[in-house]
């Protein structure tokens, strides 16, 4: 895809993907460098411990930005957006494993739970999601984050751009139920591309 | 409705594969006969014939237009040139090529994944105005570039950061061989090759063309051989609120 000058040579063959799966190469696709900035200026700020295999499960990811071109990841994610496994699939190859869904799963084997709150609002998703907390245990690393749009969304019940359609006042009950552990407040970060919410039980 | 009619399912597949074209192969989309050509032709020529009882404003640079602001007309690159440029703010001058203009935003929308009516209200981020354009000089009207693609700019109508989700549109209003030939709308395409519509891509009268905005292009070398239609079309410019809004 043809980028302005200033632009990273790497982002084209990704927003190439992006059209190639149909998706529209949106402002988070265009910030995809910047969205893994801020990812992994939140996994320093949060002293993510990582092993020698990072080992990430992530839910609602799109195209798991931070994962790329980083060989010693292996990130396990739950995307029920077909159109956005097939991308991450082309993007990262077998460093991602599409999950069919949530259950029976270990956390403890990961270092770390990221979740795309955008998720909670769509219709017919998966309501685990929202009890999911019932399995952090005390020092696993967890966080929700949003991806801020190009135009502050004013819209109650918005499309993603995908085809979806995101319906906030579901998504705050979800989200609510998703960290009704946290009792101190909710504390949110604010990065470059996307605002975080610390999940982690022990805060 | 054309969209909520139909299964989510079916539309979601067709407006993907319209995607997969327009972003990643081809750079651009054509939907043949979107109005018969009879009505296209039928359009340009009351609007060539200038007969119209309604006064334009003189032209408004890109940068200079405001909510409120009246209709306008510019001839560039010659004083036979027209372009019509017709706000959201406004009544319709020509009810029925507003209904069609519309109809072609809401298409727009579901390619660019956007609410189906996004751009026609004065609350949208970004607002539409459609220009029907005859062109009868050879010289160039529209210089090369691209949109959103962080060029300079001294004529702004908004933020023009990288932004290639963006999509323009021609509704081809005549038709290359027939009432202009030899230059008319060149596009770039994605791998890289300059196409003439009409010659080098199938674009009738009548046929709407959704194009990658990032993508050069320019209008040049128009020989006309209907005088009255030339090289006619409309294109669909959007304004971005936060300049044309005074009053935010
Ligand atoms: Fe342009």
């Amino acid at each position: 895809m043809f980028l302005p000058e200033n632009y990273p040579k790497q982002l084209s063959p990704i927003l190439d993907a992006y059209g190639a799966h149909g998706l529209i190469p949106d402002y988070s696709a265009v910030h995809f460098f910047d969205l893994k900035d801020d990812f992994e200026a939140l996994f320093k700020d949060h002293s993510v411990k990582f092993k020698a295999n990072k080992r990430v499960l992530d839910i609602g990811g799109r195209s798991i930005a931070y994962l790329y071109n980083s060989k010693k990841f292996v990130v396990e994610s739950y995307e029920p957006r077909e159109a956005f496994q097939k991308l991450g699939s082309e993007l990262h190859g077998d460093n991602v494993c599409y999950l069919h869904d949530l259950k029976d799963l270990d956390f403890n084997q990961y270092d770390c739970v990221l979740i795309n709150i955008e998720l909670l609002g769509l219709e017919g998703i998966d309501l685990n999601l929202t009890t999911l907390n019932e399995h952090f245990s005390s020092g696993l690393k967890v966080f929700a984050y949003r991806l801020r749009p190009r135009h502050k969304e004013i819209s109650q019940v918005y499309l993603l751009g995908d085809g979806s359609v995101c319906d906030e006042s579901l998504m705050l009950k979800r989200f609510k139920m998703l960290n009704s552990h946290i009792h101190m407040g909710l504390k949110k970060y604010e990065y470059s591309y996307m605002d975080v919410f610390d999940l982690c039980r022990d805060y | 409705m054309f969209y909520y009619s139909k299964t989510k399912s079916d539309n979601q597949s067709f407006v993907m594969d319209v995607r997969k074209r327009i972003y990643n192969q081809d750079g651009y989309f054509v939907f043949k006969n979107f109005i018969d050509a009879e009505k296209a032709e039928s359009i340009a020529r009351r609007w060539s014939s200038g007969r119209f009882d309604y006064e334009f404003h003189d032209r408004f640079a890109n940068s200079e237009v405001r909510i409120g602001h009246p209709n306008y007309c510019y001839h560039r690159p010659g004083s036979p040139d027209l372009s019509y440029c017709m706000h959201m703010w406004n009544a319709p001058v020509d009810q029925e090529l507003h209904s069609i203009c519309l109809e072609a935003q809401s298409l727009r929308n579901l390619v660019e994944g956007r609410a189906l009516h996004f751009g026609t209200q004065l609350h949208d981020p970004l607002i539409l105005q459609y220009r029907l354009s005859r062109t009868l000089s050879t010289d160039t009207s529209v210089f090369p570039h691209a949109d959103f693609l962080e060029e300079p700019r001294r004529d702004s109508m908004g933020d023009h950061a990288y932004d290639p989700r963006r999509c323009q549109m021609t509704l081809m209003l005549s038709d290359y061989g027939t009432h202009y030939k030899d230059g008319g709308f060149f596009l770039q395409n994605n791998q890289d090759k300059q196409l003439l519509l009409g010659r080098d891509v199938s674009a009738q009268i009548g046929d709407l063309v959704l194009w990658k905005y990032s993508n050069k292009h320019t209008v040049t070398g128009v020989v006309p051989m209907d005088q009255d239609l030339g090289f006619s079309r409309v294109i669909f410019p959007s304004f971005d609120k936060e300049y044309v809004d005074v009053s935010a």
